[in-house]
């Protein structure tokens, strides 16, 4: 029934008890009925044939007044409605309810008891989940954002595995994407970069507790209410934008490098004080600092058990992550060493002397990829068979490493290239209705003269160009939803990755200019952003980290 | 021509593309074989109600039947939901054909989960999915004549639950 028949229906209630004063009540107090009269027609009707029945309910209907017919009609009305929910089986039921959306779904769960226990179904809501959660619903337009480590925060613990999850390629050093690392997921991954392999998990593989849950005995299930509800509500203080923000100093330098892995709670930085600082990311306390360059430290990236590091001053130092001793030192590069990135035993590097360097980390084998005439800002392996590259001399390529040839330039950029970031799209599912966040994947660039581009891998086409920052982009950073610059102009800008639109920007916060911190220098250019489910990390000039948070204070509590 | 007896022994006789609508009558036809022509009984279906039906299969009679996959439980819940997801894709008949009272259109939706009509007993449940869709609690309490079971605590308690999804 529609919302004009349900009007009706309210009119119709509304005049039957108005009517009713008249007809029932109304008549009781001022003449009283005669209960007995009452009582011999209903018996005599009871006793009647189906029939006759008929003809006397007829007969009634022409001698009523208008106002009873009206109570009549109210009556019926009211008796005719049913309630579907608790008539139908929960089978029948939940295929109902399987069509409404995420609100209408929590307003029916407060009806009534038997309402809200089919309206909370598990099943509904894992529906629910899939259809939303890392991609676009076709049918709504919502996406919402993975959060690998949601278990972390709200009640249930997480399960083992998720706590394990080496990332066996992490992102690239400095500055660029991010949001990929933590979404790592065992070893299973084949592509490296941060991003992309956050789009190969696919919806059901979802780290939630509730399929952990399958595995392993853990006792506390989370519901997948909730945890549509958790990433509901971090999607939306991403567009609000509502985030708590904490600002810190990092360096006594600028800082040059960040690396963040929301999975394992850390964070690593490199600064022009030469020194690289590891970080408990739920504390903000600096864990441990690593000497031993003697220049600035342009890129760092680390995973379960080591950090990378390379530096200007021509060396890339691999350490321990468990024990933070340096184990190795490749000092044989000619220039400083400018940006690094590795997967597994595969190692890239790219230098002010405009090589990139690959390197096998088993062996010790290096090769060259040679073509860039300037610095190489940010290199980036893609698929272990690609590289991505961008360079002071304006180019962006993409290189088949195999035969050490470029296969792809993307052309646009009128100035230095400073950074890039690969978005993969969510796998396509065998659900093919179900849109991934089209397509193919993209790369995002940054660059000096101020824009952040969008390009297709597959055809190297420039999908966007996104406008809005006032000086040279430094850093980007994209994941599959978003795309977070940092520039000159002090300011961070989020970005719709799918649309190209600016979500919001962080003007960082507000709080930055000229506001010191701890006594800091103030607010300045962002070198180096990084972006997970929930945050944004920056580090500026000033040697200030500034972190994001965008997940919610009291959920569920 | 296929005969069909509802519950209050009223005789239908049909095409058999249109009985076929039905998987229940499909297999039941193929069952039977041609042999037999006696009216198949249907005792859950009374006259009222089959007609209705037969007149939504008479109309789709031409429909390509839906995939007789055999995903897993889950699995096909999913992937119908997700075919169909937007309650919102009922085409211009179908809508004036289930725009019938509730009574009625609970006994559709009972027929059609009996007779095995997936696409009916999915514009059934649309249909009230949509009676529900943007309306209040205590709406739908009106609307279907629901008794308010919960306590003011537990009231304020699942109100609280359900509060991250009051302004989507």
């Amino acid at each position: 029934m529609s919302t004009g028949s349900r009007s009706y229906l309210e009119a119709l209630h509304d005049d039957h008890i108005a009517s009713c004063g008249q007809c029932l009540r109304g008549g009781r107090e001022e003449k009283g009925f005669e209960s007995e009269a009452v009582d011999a027609a209903a018996a005599a009707f009871a006793a009647m044939t189906p029939a006759t029945q008929g003809a006397v309910v007829a007969a009634l209907v022409k001698l009523m007044r208008p106002s009873q017919l009206r109570c009549l009609a109210a009556t019926v009305a009211r008796i005719t409605r049913v309630d579907f929910i608790s008539s139908l089986s929960p089978e029948l039921s939940l295929r109902v309810l399987q069509y409404l959306d995420a609100k209408s779904l929590c307003r029916a769960a407060q009806v009534a008891h038997t309402w809200g226990r089919l309206a909370d179904d598990d099943l509904i809501w894992h529906r629910m989940c899939e259809q939303h959660i890392d991609k676009k619903c076709k049918t709504c337009g919502w996406g919402l954002p993975i959060i690998r480590n949601s278990g972390r925060r709200a009640s249930p613990v997480p399960p083992p595995q998720q706590l394990a999850i080496p990332p066996s390629s992490t992102e690239t050093s400095t500055t660029t994407s991010t949001a990929g690392t933590k979404r790592k997921r065992l070893d299973s991954d084949p592509t490296d970069n941060s991003s992309s392999s956050a789009n190969q998990v696919s919806p059901s593989q979802l780290p939630s507790p509730v399929q952990s849950q399958s595995s392993t005995t853990i006792p506390k299930r989370r519901l997948w209410k909730n945890i549509y509800a958790e990433r509901l509500i971090v999607e939306r203080n991403w567009r609000k934008p509502q985030f708590r923000a904490s600002r810190f100093i990092g360096h006594t330098d600028g800082i040059m490098s960040m690396q963040f892995n929301d999975c394992k709670q850390r964070f690593v930085t490199g600064g022009h004080d030469n020194i690289i600082r590891v970080w408990d990311a739920e504390t903000n306390k600096c864990i441990k600092e690593l000497t031993g360059h003697t220049q600035g430290v342009s890129g760092v990236q680390f995973d379960d058990q080591i950090i990378i590091s390379c530096s200007l001053d021509r060396t890339v130092r691999i350490w321990s992550m468990k024990t933070f001793e340096m184990i190795r030192t490749f000092d044989n590069f000619r220039d400083g060493v400018v940006c690094l990135h590795f997967v597994d035993e595969l190692l890239a590097t790219g230098c002010a002397d405009a090589t990139i360097r690959i390197i096998n980390l088993h062996t010790g084998k290096f090769f060259h990829l040679r073509g860039h005439t300037d610095w190489v800002n940010k290199v980036q392996i893609y698929k272990k068979e690609y590289l991505f590259s961008c360079s002071d001399d304006r180019s962006v390529r993409m290189w088949d490493i195999a035969t050490k040839t470029v296969v792809r330039e993307f052309v646009g950029h009128h100035d230095q290239v400073q950074s890039l970031s690969i978005s993969l799209p969510v796998p396509r599912s065998a659900r093919a209705s179900i849109e991934s966040l089209g397509g193919s994947p993209k790369l995002v660039t940054g660059s000096t003269d101020k824009f952040v581009k969008v390009w297709d891998i597959e055809t190297g086409k420039c999908l966007h160009t996104l406008y809005g920052h006032e000086d040279g982009v430094m850093c980007v950073a994209s994941d599959t939803l978003r795309v977070v610059s940092g520039s000159h102009d002090d300011t961070v800008i989020v970005w719709d990755l799918e649309s190209g639109k600016r979500i919001h920007s962080m003007e960082m916060a507000g709080q930055s200019r000229g506001n010191t911190v701890d006594g800091g220098a103030t607010g300045g250019v962002i070198n180096c952003v990084q972006l997970s489910d929930t945050k944004v990390l920056t580090g500026g000039e000033d040697g200030v980290i500034s972190v994001y948070d965008f997940y919610p204070d009291d959920l569920f509590e | 021509m296929v005969k069909l007896t509802s519950s209050d022994l009223v005789e239908f006789s049909v095409e058999r593309t249109v009985a076929e609508r039905s998987v229940l009558l499909k297999n039941m036809l193929e069952d039977i074989g041609d042999s037999d022509d006696s009216a198949i009984p249907l005792p859950n279906v009374n006259a009222g109600i089959l007609k209705k039906v037969l007149e939504y299969c008479e109309r789709h009679k031409n429909d390509a039947l839906p995939a007789t996959d055999t995903a897993p439980d889950v699995d096909d819940f999913g992937a119908a939901a997700q075919k169909k997801s937007g309650s919102d894709d009922i085409d211009e008949w179908d809508s004036a054909f289930i725009k019938v009272d509730n009574d009625l259109l609970f006994e559709i939706i009972l027929a059609a989960n009996y007779l095995d009509i997936k696409a009916l007993l999915d514009l059934g449940c649309k249909t009230v999915a949509n009676m529900i869709k943007g309306k209040s609690a205590e709406q739908i309490r009106d609307m279907f004549n629901i008794e308010n079971d919960f306590t003011p605590e537990e009231e304020e308690q699942i109100r609280r639950e359900n509060e991250w999804a009051a302004d989507i």
